[in-house]
């Protein structure tokens, strides 16, 4: 049966913010990205991401003999491949500098793209970068054979070129299932299932089911079954603005509703998670 | 080999009580000591857990057991009050093709070296193929019928049908009788009902507000005592058990009532 508890202790809530700070989108338009979501772990900061975000609009409106990207969950140095190969360096450097302790720790690759012949101190430059910024590099692509070979002896990994699809995408963070939104009553015999976060604008009446991979959320009342975190998922939480469900369900927990009718109506919000082996009922 | 009997619980028409009989039988027969074993075979509009009071524990539905998503016994909701009775609920999200009546013959028969002396199944309205899904196991039919003529005219259809199918002597159950209302020959008597049908009568319930109340309550009102209504299906039991139980005399209550029969004479 549900434990219903009256109301969590302070700590408590606070011990379980994380699983309250859901991060769902706008509701009437799904996005594809949710934010960090069960299994998705970004290799860079989200503050990180931020920034460069900033820093390459700056880098880019300044000079077109270097681009920065962010790429594979570090830096893409696009290296101008027919300005001269010190003043590609110079403007390098003048940009690194500007934010000098900024790229500690961050990787990056570097593009040189179709430039021809190995440019003095392309072996050194890794470490140059490493021991000025943190800044450690990974890979380095080049579209002529030579270079890469010189590469090669340097111990990096060496690309003839770049995907295009990579290229032109921002920080590559593997993203959730979009969240599944419904508008309207979940009927008796009718399931709605998602892989990912489910969202039901209206009320689930008994004999309904919802099964979803995420979390469920249930802007009404709830008195049918709802399945959160199908695929095992302990961590899913299912709320709804009046839990009076017929029977919940969590990973591989199930609870059941009190016999004799049940409790008074909350006058607040539900949450039921587990806790333990049990699935526990919190007001909001 | 098995000897459990199966009996299908059948109308034709809706809403004549059908799940409310299933439910106070099995309820009554369990009560008696039986070992009773309940098949909701309205796939998709399963009500038979909810006058039970057991919809809360469903895990595993019949589709279920006969797509081998899981075994019969992990299936079973055993009653919470009676541990000798169990329900086989039907699924809410399928309909009635997701079941042949293969699949309910092989069930039935797994039930019955299970050891369950009674299986009741409760038929859903119709003569489609829930109904041929519902009678396909059966060995005996129950029909239950309320006294006015439509449902009559469709009980008649289905002796027709059973026959039809080597289901043969079905015994009746009149639901829903107001002896009042037959006594001042605006209702159909059961003697009216018996003689259109030509049945065996098995029963005759009364009209009960108990009826409702515990139909919501998801108490069966056979577990009630005082109601008129749980008398009758305990008596329905019995005779199902082969006692030769005399029929309930329905009197009108109340002072009125006894004050009426005692001027006019009438017993």
């Amino acid at each position: 049966m549900f434990k219903r508890q009256r109301k969590a202790p302070r700590s408590v809530t606070v011990e379980h913010a994380p699983d309250e700070a859901l991060s769902v989108p706008a509701l009437s338009e799904p996005a594809v990205e949710s934010g960090p979501a069960v299994g998705a772990e970004p290799a860079v900061e989200p503050v990180v991401v931020a920034a460069v975000a900033e820093v390459v609009a700056a880098a880019e409106q300044a000079t077109s003999l270097l681009r920065l990207k962010g790429w594979r969950g570090g830096l893409l140095l696009h290296l101008d491949a027919d300005a001269p190969w010190d003043d590609v360096l110079a403007a390098l450097y003048d940009k690194l500098d500007a934010v000098r302790d900024f790229w500690a720790g961050a990787t990056c690759t570097l593009d040189l793209g179709m430039r021809a012949g190995c440019p003095d101190g392309l072996g050194l430059l890794p470490a140059q970068l490493e021991e000025r910024y943190g800044l450690t590099v990974v890979a380095v692509a080049a579209a002529h054979p030579e270079v890469r070979e010189a590469i090669g002896v340097a111990g990096l990994e060496a690309l003839a070129e770049l995907e295009p699809a990579v290229v032109r995408s921002e920080p590559e963070v593997p993203s959730p299932p979009v969240p599944k939104y419904v508008k309207g009553t979940v009927r008796s015999g009718q399931v709605l299932e998602a892989d990912g976060h489910l969202i039901i604008m209206g009320d689930v009446n008994a004999g309904a089911e919802l099964r979803a991979g995420g979390d469920i959320m249930v802007f009404g009342t709830l008195r049918g079954m709802a399945h959160a975190g199908a695929a095992g998922e302990r961590g899913a939480v299912i709320v709804a603005l009046n839990l009076r469900p017929t029977q919940l369900r969590i990973a591989d927990l199930i609870a059941r509703a009190p016999d004799g009718g049940q409790p008074p109506l909350s006058k607040h919000p539900e949450r039921a998670e587990v806790r333990g082996q049990e699935i526990h009922i919190l007001s909001m | 080999m098995a000897t459990g009997r199966v009996i299908v619980v059948t109308s034709g028409k809706g809403g004549v009580g059908k799940t409310t009989t299933t439910a106070n039988l099995g309820m009554a027969l369990a009560t008696m000591g039986e070992k009773v074993a309940l098949i909701d075979a309205d796939i998709g509009l399963r009500n038979l857990d909810l006058i039970l009071g057991l919809e809360n524990r469903i895990v595993y539905d019949i589709v279920d057991v006969v797509e081998k998503r899981c075994k019969l016994r992990q299936a079973l909701i055993k009653d919470k009050r009676m541990p000798n009775l169990v329900l086989l609920p039907a699924a809410q999200t399928r309909d009635k093709s997701a079941v042949t009546p293969e699949q309910m013959k092989e069930l039935i028969a797994d039930l019955q070296s299970d050891g369950f002396g009674f299986i009741l199944i409760d038929c859903p309205a119709g003569i489609e193929q829930g109904f041929r899904n519902a009678t396909a196991g059966a060995t005996e039919a129950v029909i239950v019928t309320n006294p006015e003529v439509s449902a009559v005219r469709d009980a008649d259809r289905i002796v027709g049908l059973l026959e039809a199918a080597e289901l043969r002597n079905p015994s009746l159950i009149v639901n829903r009788l107001r002896p009042h209302l037959v006594k001042n020959e605006t209702m159909m008597s059961v003697e009216d009902v018996q003689e259109i049908l030509n049945i065996k009568l098995l029963g005759i319930v009364p009209d009960d507000e108990a009826i409702i109340n515990s139909s919501n309550r998801g108490e069966p009102v056979s577990l009630h005592e005082a109601a008129k209504s749980g008398q009758a299906y305990r008596n329905i039991a019995r005779r199902l058990r082969g006692e030769d139980v005399p029929f309930l005399q329905f009197d009108e209550g109340g002072l009125m009532g006894r004050l009426r029969r005692f001027l006019t004479g009438v017993r």
